[in-house]
């Protein structure tokens, strides 16, 4: 079913008024697809269930608007991500630069005694998202993109390395050191 | 709801809590970050409400317009 169709209303009044029926009917699909996606990325890159709520609205507003130039050149979740992440940090910019780690920062992760790669532990599911959200403030923000983007399984590596503007290679490389980085400061909010 | 547990009910009340006592000591264990991410991802759904608000956002769009060579490059 389209989810962003009215269940009962006939389709011609399902789409926006005057949108092409299959343009409202591909993009109804689209966002049941990705809107986990893309608002989880927002949630964990903004800290905040509302901004995070009005990001995504936001994300998939633009996305419909640019929605005919939309060749498929990239896959539909590359382009949703693509759109997010430059809407995440626009925000960010905007109202938290000034709280999170400063960029001069960044060096001292690279400092920080490897965990060892044991497993990272939880004792309650519902203490996970706490954790993380608060591991995640604490990375520098390369890290944090990268993180939430490799653990999308439906991104190739090539396809984060575009979304992050560097080789899959620069990628591979980053992840090594985002991921113990991760495992140092998740250890730290137990 | 009783409140005065009869012996077979208090049996179950215990057992429940010693099975959530020891998942609570177990835990739960994530090899790698992307894994716990993952597990977080699950656990952390759109709000309902955003679906019917995006729907009524783009109801008041002007709706997008194809170019010409669309179809043609459909093909």
């Amino acid at each position: 079913m389209d989810p962003l169709v009215e269940p009962d209303a006939p389709p011609a009044s399902a789409a926006p008024p005057g949108a092409p029926a299959d343009a409202a009917t591909e993009f109804g699909a689209l966002y049941a697809a990705h809107a986990p996606a893309i608002y989880y990325l927002a949630l964990r890159l903004l800290g905040d269930p509302a901004r995070a709520e009005d990001a995504t609205h936001d994300v998939f507003l633009r996305a419909w608007r640019h929605y005919a130039g939309f060749r498929g050149a990239a896959s539909p979740r590359t382009w949703l991500y693509r759109i997010a992440l430059n809407h995440c940090r626009n925000l960010q910019q905007r109202w938290y630069e000034r709280a999170r780690v400063p960029a001069a920062v960044t060096g001292a992760w690279e400092q920080t005694p490897d965990p060892g790669a044991g497993p990272l532990r939880v004792l309650e599911l519902r203490e996970l998202g706490r954790r993380i959200q608060q591991t995640l403030d604490a990375l520098p923000a390369e890290y944090r993109e990268l993180l939430l983007l490799v653990a999308d399984e439906q991104l190739t590596y090539q396809q984060v390395a575009e979304l992050t503007h560097q080789t899959a290679d620069a990628v591979r490389g980053k992840l090594h050191r985002a991921r113990r980085a991760f495992a140092a400061a998740f250890a730290r909010t137990a | 709801m009783s409140t005065d547990p009869t012996p077979s009910h208090l049996t179950q009340q215990q057992q429940a809590q010693a099975q959530t006592a020891s998942a609570r000591q177990a835990g739960h264990e994530f090899a790698t970050v992307e894994d716990l991410l993952r597990a977080d991802r699950a656990q952390t759904p759109p709000p309902p409400q955003l679906e019917a608000r995006v729907r009524q956002s783009l109801a008041r769009e002007t709706p997008p317009r194809r170019p010409w060579w669309w179809r043609w490059w459909r093909r």
